[in-house]
């Protein structure tokens, strides 16, 4: 495993992102220190490109390549601040049932034009898509290992602002098999039912969801 | 359940209620309690099975207990009655919605 590490020119009171791709899929991301210096450690030897951004600031790419057990310097660089207004989004990850971020999650933004744009989450389960084009409209695309993909769909945001995001990933249960009649465990999916009335009204859970908690009642019936 | 349905709407909740009985069965215990929520048939035990929710001494029926699913198509909330014939109780879903 090889290391990266360089300095970008520091921007008060703005965080500037560091993030490593192979073949267009983000495989690190950090924020860059006070100092504007950032690493990235264990990284597999290879070719690859770092894209450093910052909000209101052009993003630079570079190319760096990675040699086994040595650390590979980049150049230094200074982001130019943006001539046009664009807009931002930052967003927060966290595990339903543990309530913990989660880090290293995947997370994309695909514009109307199917235009994707994708990112990590760091350590504290925090993500931002810097620099976007204000006013359209975004889906937000979250798929993790363990647990339920999620797309949002983005409400265009106006320029200079940064809309903010909240989500709890939901795990997939390696379901805990309670005993026969037990029931559900608490924290299981509940399956989806479509199931007639006396009058041969269909009803399904799915119905339901988004809206309103239910109280699923089953009863003996009149064997 | 009937008395109590009012309650469960003031917390933000609907009630569905399912056995293995027949449509035809449903519709004559949907007139008998006057029920206002939807009572459903799962003759085929299908939904039944699937909440695991099958009576291990008659697995024609289910065995009485209650889910409480929130927005998100979660179970948060599980009560299984341990009584064979029992009746649920049903101020403890009450509870359970205000504690959530």
């Amino acid at each position: 495993m090889g290391r990266l590490n360089g300095q970008v020119e520091k921007i008060e009171a703005t965080q500037i992102n560091v993030r490593v791709l192979q073949d267009g899929k983000v495989i690190a991301s950090v924020a860059a220190d006070a100092d504007g210096n950032y690493q990235i450690d264990g990284v597999a030897p290879g070719t690859y490109t770092i894209e450093i951004a910052a909000k209101g600031y052009e993003t630079v790419s570079l190319t760096a390549w990675v040699i086994a057990d040595q650390s590979t310097p980049l150049d230094r660089v200074a982001l130019q601040a943006l001539a046009v207004p664009v807009a931002h989004l930052r967003g927060f990850l966290a595990d339903r049932v543990t309530k913990q971020p989660l880090e290293n999650v995947r997370v994309q933004l695909i514009d109307d034009a199917g235009n994707v744009r994708e990112v990590l989450t760091k350590a504290t389960g925090s993500f931002e898509f810097e620099n976007l084009q204000p006013d359209q409209r975004f889906t937000l695309a979250i798929e993790h290992d363990g647990y339920e993909k999620q797309e949002i769909a983005i409400e265009p945001i106006p320029a200079t602002e940064t809309a903010k995001l909240t989500r709890e990933l939901v795990p997939i249960q390696q379901m805990e098999q309670l005993p026969i009649g037990d029931g559900l465990p608490v924290g299981a999916k509940a399956p989806d039912f479509s199931l007639p009335d006396g009058d041969g009204q269909l009803y399904s859970l799915a119905d339901y969801i988004g809206q309103k908690r239910v109280v699923l009642v089953f009863y003996r019936g009149s064997w | 359940m009937q008395k109590i349905y009012g309650a469960i709407q003031a917390e933000g909740a609907e009630l569905i209620a399912i056995s293995s009985d027949t449509q035809a069965q449903v519709k004559r215990t949907t007139e008998r309690i006057k029920a206002d929520f939807p009572v459903l048939s799962d003759a085929e035990r299908k939904t039944i099975s699937a909440y695991n929710a099958t009576d291990a001494f008659n697995r024609n029926i289910a065995r009485p207990q209650y889910h409480i699913i929130d927005e998100n198509g979660i179970v948060q909330w599980k009560f299984v009655d341990v009584r064979l014939a029992g009746r649920l109780d049903p101020a403890k879903i009450l509870e359970a919605l205000k504690a959530l």
